[in-house]
């Protein structure tokens, strides 16, 4: 015993070793360079995923294990002619990718077939296959939520966490990309075929017009919330939300009656929408668990005057989108000679998929599976820490799978105290280091010459659509001197705008925001939503055309330039913009 | 068939008989036999051909020409235009037998005596055992039984073009192969010209058909370069649909000897070239050949410049038409993501301005 408790001391006294990497948080995934590299040639990191970086139970379980599979069986499931699957590694807390590519023009040929026939029920039906896999997903997280009995045995918790595993690596990944790959490669061929025919891309507000003004699940929380807003400053709580901190507002609401009757329907609104996450790890608490992040957002609405417009900005726009919509698809169709207009018209709808399922995804799978799951992770922590396994509930987080599958049973002679400090030490250490220097991590891990030609040998040949759109973006097609710009970035949403700039790093800041404002930011996900009922424009540094951002800028017709790279180091807050989002530019009138 | 016979006229054939004359002379056979307005004329069998090359001596030099080259596919493309010329050489340069010649020219001026036409002006026609549309030649109007009997061989030679024979090496058929059986048909001095498609075409509708037609003769639509007029009848109704016409700047009219392109006088190139009566008549026999031969035909014809409606519209061929089979949108759209990711290009050039980040 004295071995451990002297590593115990160790990482209590001395100040750990957090900078040197110990290769034991994600057993077989971890990035060897020296090794990997020999076969795959380079790995990227993946910034969309993995910032700040990841714990390590949710970097092994959601993406080294989880995320991989789900690749691996899609590419698989469709038959994608040029690419097999992603093969995750992960090293300081962040996912790095290599895709696993054919290159052999005859094999690509091969798979074509295949592919075809795979994607032919999703071109036929999306609506129903997406119906059916939400009924089933549904099921699932019900499941997953009730699993422990009142009184859990040892072997319930073990149980449980296996369950947990198949519940992320399967069920969550798996039809987690079935809708994607499907309706993203419809984007990408109506894309082509329109920069073939008409020299349009998906930057441009022809294509964009077609593919806006859908109502989704996303959208209707949203609205919930502002209803929720809109009535805590009709019943004269405004000054409450303007004045407290999120953690005061639940005690200041239960002062009085209207207060408390004001909580009991927020509460009612937990209990139904409350089971979401707000990023991409387990560690992280739903909104049900911390309810000063949906408390944090009524604020922002009430803060902006959000609360008293008449009617949620949403629905003002969206008659005015599905009019446009309906006349850019018909003026498309026009232009499209007649034996392909039929095939075309599917083509439209299936991109159109793309468009809703790329936002309304996030809702079903990862804020509502990674919620769970964590939720469900922090029990049996709890009966770890309970036994002396581990300092506290939340220290299961640190631990990988098998060292929970092994100490379940008999935790009390399971001391993995000296494992789990340790790696919270190494953890807390890169996320301090995140914040304080944003990414530090090394971009790309390659044999090739550089990271351009690391790109194009072993990246873009993969032709991966969820790796195109969403993973990389893509570049200007016109350069910033060619427009007299400052920045330039690709067209998330048209229109132009002017204003002052608000640089926002961290979505809780989103309440300085004022309306007319330009939203400048890193990147936006579900809880950024309310800016674009705010903001006159939204600039980001990363993203495609099917990121958060262009979508959302498309569904509240607010002018947005995505994948600007610099946009948020920059500019500063109170510069004079001017956006012109359809060639993708960015002025700085006072520098 | 008889013994010792190597040429029959259409009225005595059928499409049994594609195996002996050639595929395009069964088809005229069968269309004569059916009734149908075919212009008279007749069948020079596969046989005469293997009569020519083995008494000539012709066929012995080929093979030991295509032996002496070794193995083709290695050579490259240059290969197939040397070849073609030796033993197209080989074929037009020997000497018709004479009992064949003599067969031929018989039936060539009894063809002229029941026309009352000395001199008649023919098209001498290949006839494969396949199908392949374009492939070999065709000679039109042709005039005198030495001119025909020069151009059969020619037809027969046609059989050794470049592109022939790429076709069977490619396709790893015997080199010397495609043994042609020619049609030799009375010329139609056509008003105006073309295919009918009895589906359409190109989504494969069969509730409708298709009509292309140029001034002059066919050779002014089936080569594909000059724009036609189009003409979409409802096969149910016989009712025209759709009539687009096209500027049709040139057309195939017969010149003294053969035929020439043309240029098509102005105040005649955007107008139709044929009548509403005439486009419902080639429909009806369009349908009417479908339906006998069991499947949609690609059929080709030509209306005559001075007989009367309907004794003018005159069926010249007939083959199954080529179809794409029809894909549902849904079908096509898959085809076509699936391919998307062969196709498509990545341009490598722009990568060297991107800073990536991921």
């Amino acid at each position: 015993m004295a071995v451990r408790e002297e590593l115990i001391e160790k990482w209590v006294k001395e100040k750990p070793h957090v900078e040197e990497a110990l290769w034991d948080e994600t057993p077989g995934y971890e990035l060897i360079p020296e090794v990997d590299l020999e076969i795959f040639d380079s790995f990227f990191l993946d910034g969309t995923h993995s910032c700040p970086p990841l714990s390590p139970l949710g970097l092994e379980l959601i993406w080294a294990r989880g995320c991989t599979h789900g690749l691996k069986y899609v590419n698989t499931y469709f038959n994608l002619p040029r690419c097999y699957g992603w093969e995750g590694r992960a090293k300081e807390g962040g996912i790095y990718w290599a895709f696993i590519v054919e290159r052999d023009e005859e094999k690509i040929r091969e798979r074509e077939k295949g592919f075809m026939e795979a994607l032919m029920p999703f071109i036929r039906d999306f609506d129903g296959i997406w119906e059916k896999n939400k009924a089933y997903i549904f099921q699932e997280q019900e499941r997953m939520k009730k699993f422990l009995p009142e009184k859990p045995k040892n072997w319930d918790y073990l149980h449980y966490h296996w369950e947990l595993e198949k519940f992320i690596i399967q069920t969550h990944w798996e039809l987690h990309f079935l809708g994607m790959q499907s309706s993203y490669s419809g984007w990408i061929l109506l894309e082509e075929e329109c920069k073939k025919r008409f020299g349009i891309t998906d930057k441009s507000a022809d294509f964009q017009d077609m593919l806006r003004g859908f109502d989704n699940e996303v959208y209707r929380v949203d609205k919930e919330m502002w209803l929720l807003a809109k009535e805590a400053v009709d019943r004269g709580l405004g000054s409450i939300f303007e004045e407290k901190d999120p953690q005061e507002i639940p005690s200041a609401l239960e002062e009085t009656q209207k207060g408390k009757e004001w909580k009991k329907k927020f509460d009612e609104f937990l209990e139904r929408r409350g089971w979401r996450t707000i990023g991409f790890d387990l560690y992280d608490l739903s909104w049900l668990e911390d309810p000063t992040i949906p408390l944090g957002k009524i604020k922002t609405l009430v803060m902006t005057g959000e609360a008293e417009k008449k009617e949620f900005p949403l629905d003002k726009v969206r008659s005015e989108l599905e009019r446009r919509r309906e006349e850019a698809v018909k003026r498309m169709l026009e232009k499209v000679p007649d034996p392909d207009k039929e095939w075309f018209a599917s083509l439209i709808k299936l991109a159109q998929k793309a468009s809703s399922y790329s936002e309304e995804h996030d809702l079903f799978f990862e804020m509502t599976f990674f919620a769970i799951a964590g939720w469900g992770y922090r029990k049996i922590g709890e009966w770890l820490a309970k036994n002396g396994c581990i300092d506290r509930p939340d220290d299961i987080f640190m631990l990988n799978g098998r060292e929970i599958e092994n100490a379940i049973m008999c935790p009390f002679k399971s001391d993995l105290r000296w494992i789990a400090r340790r790696r919270r030490a190494r953890w807390e250490y890169l996320r301090d280091r995140f914040a304080r220097e944003g990414e530090f991590r090394n971009p790309v891990y390659t044999r090739r010459g550089s990271i351009e030609e690391a790109v194009a040998e072993d990246l873009l040949p993969s032709m991966d659509p969820i790796c195109i759109k969403i993973v990389v973006g893509e570049l200007p097609e016109v350069s910033a001197e060619e427009v007299g710009a400052d920045i330039m970035g690709i067209c998330g949403c048209p229109g132009e705008a002017e204003g002052y700039a608000r640089v926002v790093t961290d979505y809780t800041q989103l309440k300085d925001l004022r309306p007319g404002e330009i939203l400048v930011c890193p990147q936006t996900g579900p809880e950024w939503t309310v800016a674009f009922g705010i903001a006159a424009a939204v600039i980001t540094d990363r993203g495609g055309t099917l990121s958060h951002a262009a979508i959302i800028g498309r569904e509240y017709n607010v002018p947005t330039v995505v994948n600007t790279f610099v946009g948020t180091s920059k500019i500063k807050t109170g510069q004079r913009l001017r956006v012109k989002a359809d060639i993708g530019a960015v002025y700085i009138l006072d520098k | 068939m008889e013994r010792d016979k190597f040429i029959l006229w259409f009225e005595e054939g059928g499409k049994e008989l594609v195996n002996i004359i050639g595929k395009k002379c069964a088809n005229l056979c069968e269309m004569t036999r059916l009734g149908l307005r075919v212009p008279p004329g007749f069948a020079i069998s596969i046989e005469a051909y293997k009569k020519f090359v083995n008494e000539t001596g012709v066929w012995e030099k080929m093979q030991k020409y295509v032996e002496t080259l070794g193995r083709i596919e290695e050579k490259g493309i240059a290969i197939f235009e040397e070849m073609s010329q030796v033993l197209r050489g080989m074929i037009e340069e020997a000497e018709m037998p004479p009992d064949l010649e003599g067969e031929i020219r018989s039936y060539y001026e009894a063809l002229c005596e029941r026309l009352g036409i000395p001199e008649l002006p023919v098209s001498v026609r290949s006839a494969g055992v396949e199908s392949r549309p374009g492939m070999f030649e065709t000679y039109l109007n042709v005039k005198g039984a030495k001119e025909v009997i020069e151009k059969v061989k020619k037809v027969w030679a046609s059989a050794y073009t470049a592109r022939a024979i790429a076709f069977r090496v490619n396709k790893g058929l015997p080199i010397l192969g495609d043994e042609l059986g020619v049609a030799v048909v009375k010329m139609v001095n056509a008003k105006a010209a073309g295919v009918c498609f009895t589906v359409e075409p190109i989504r494969g509708d069969r509730s409708k058909l298709l009509i292309e037609a140029n001034w002059g003769l066919g050779e002014g639509v089936v080569s594909g370069g000059e724009a036609v007029d189009r003409f979409i009848v409802d096969k149910n109704s016989l009712e025209i649909i759709e009539k687009v016409p096209g500027k049709k700047t040139k057309c195939v009219i017969m010149a003294e000897k053969g035929a020439e392109w043309r240029e098509v006088p102005p105040e005649k190139q955007t107008i139709l070239c044929l009548t509403d009566e005439e486009v419902r008549e080639i429909a009806r026999l369009g349908l009417l050949l479908e339906d006998h031969f069991g499947t949609p035909q690609d059929v080709e014809w030509s209306v005559d410049l001075d007989l009367t409606f309907p004794h003018n519209v005159f069926l010249l061929q007939t083959r199954p038409a080529k179809v794409v089979e029809k894909k549902s949108p849904e079908e096509e759209l898959a085809r076509r993501m699936s391919t998307l990711h062969r196709e498509i290009k990545i341009d490598k050039a722009k990568l060297k301005e991107i800073q990536f980040k991921f």
